[in-house]
């Protein structure tokens, strides 16, 4: 057969009814899918706002209403400094996102950056924000209360805990979902005249 | 953009042009469950898609580039995961109609079924009669790309067709 002959199969079947869609099940199902990963970082991110605005400001007016001025001062500063931080990240984010193509290798670039920005995202809050909270808070149990060091001890639990919990959602979901992306956008991209069976170039 | 209004886009979009999820459907899964799982991913990604479509294209082509992007991706990922669930005591979004299908398309799209996922989006392009330029537009690649990928698709099938001619 030469390609033409092949092209009248194809159209013939077009107009099959292959078929039948329910559509109440369907759409029960992406009402309730339907949040996608674009709400998923919306989300962390004004609950990552939100929480440390709200210490923050709680921190000042009760360090205002105590005269406490070193400890929940230095405390609050830090609050508010990663509220700052958080929606200046997210107002970049909004930015970087909009120069994708609306191409399949454009969506495939997208997710690619996607993946990078939701570690990159785990890998600040660690660096710059439980680390530097654990080591602000050791530092202040060394002259102040009782209370601090204990959250001092919490804190390194947290930030521990963090940090496997991180490395284990890297290794199993994110690493492998970017490796997945850049084969795809690799196999889209070439031209080399190379195998393109399927199993024979995995 | 309100749900109502997306609410109606995703039926009128979904009444027109619902052939191209099929097609996409039977070129990426081979069994009544993988179609099923396919057909949901595809349309929540077309669904998700509405409120950024910009009517710089024809929705046909927006829903061909997001159903085989979706197609794509889904694709390894169930390769390297495959879903084990099993369909029994859940409603189906999906029902194969009776229709006969013909045995040559059937071949057909066993064909494309061996074809590497990106060369699976290139094939159905290429079958549904889209030129170099619009398949370059729409995958992101130059057109000479799209020019060495088309010819080696095409040398294949026209290849594998003659073996199987005289059973047909």
């Amino acid at each position: 057969m030469d390609f033409e002959e092949l092209q009248v199969i194809w159209n013939n079947q077009s107009h099959e009814k292959m078929y039948a869609i329910n559509e109440n099940v369907l759409h029960n199902y992406i009402k309730q899918k339907g949040q996608s990963i674009k709400h998923t970082l919306n989300l962390f991110e004004f609950i990552l706002i939100g929480v440390n605005l709200l210490v923050g400001v709680w921190l000042t007016i009760e360090s205002l209403d105590n005269n406490n001025t070193s400890t929940q001062s230095i405390l609050a500063v830090f609050y508010l400094a990663f509220a700052i931080y958080g929606f200046i990240r997210r107002l970049i984010r909004r930015n970087e996102e909009k120069p994708f193509d609306q191409t399949v290798l454009g969506e495939l670039d997208k997710a690619i950056w996607r993946v990078d920005y939701l570690m990159q995202q785990g890998k600040n809050v660690i660096i710059w924000y439980l680390i530097p909270l654990a080591v602000i808070l050791g530092i202040m149990s060394f002259f102040d209360t009782k209370r601090l060091l204990l959250a001092f001890g919490m804190m390194v639990i947290v930030t521990a805990a963090t940090y496997y919990g991180y490395r284990w959602e890297n290794k199993k979901f994110h690493e492998p979902n970017k490796n997945n992306l850049e084969i795809l956008r690799e196999k889209l991209t070439t031209s080399e005249d190379q195998s393109f069976i399927q199993g024979d170039n995995q | 953009m309100d749900e109502k209004t997306q609410k109606q886009i995703f039926d009128d979009w979904l009444s027109q042009h619902k052939g191209i999820l099929f097609k996409i459907i039977l070129a990426y899964a081979f069994n009544p469950h993988d179609q099923e799982d396919l057909f949901q991913e595809i349309s929540l990604q077309v669904w998700k898609s509405i409120p950024d479509f910009r009517n710089e294209s024809k929705p046909s082509t927006w829903i061909y580039r997001v159903a085989l992007y979706t197609a794509t991706v889904w694709v390894r990922k169930e390769k390297k995961q495959p879903s084990t669930q099993p369909m029994t005591g859940v409603e189906r979004t999906l029902t194969v109609t009776n229709h006969p299908r013909d045995e040559r398309s059937e071949w057909l799209y066993q064909q494309i079924g061996q074809l590497e996922p990106i060369d699976r989006s290139v094939c159905l392009l290429l079958l549904d009669g889209f030129s170099y330029k619009e398949m370059a537009e729409m995958l992101g690649i130059s057109e000479s790309n799209v020019g060495v990928k088309v010819h080696r698709i095409k040398q294949h099938l026209i290849q594998e067709s003659k073996e199987v001619e005289h059973g047909f």
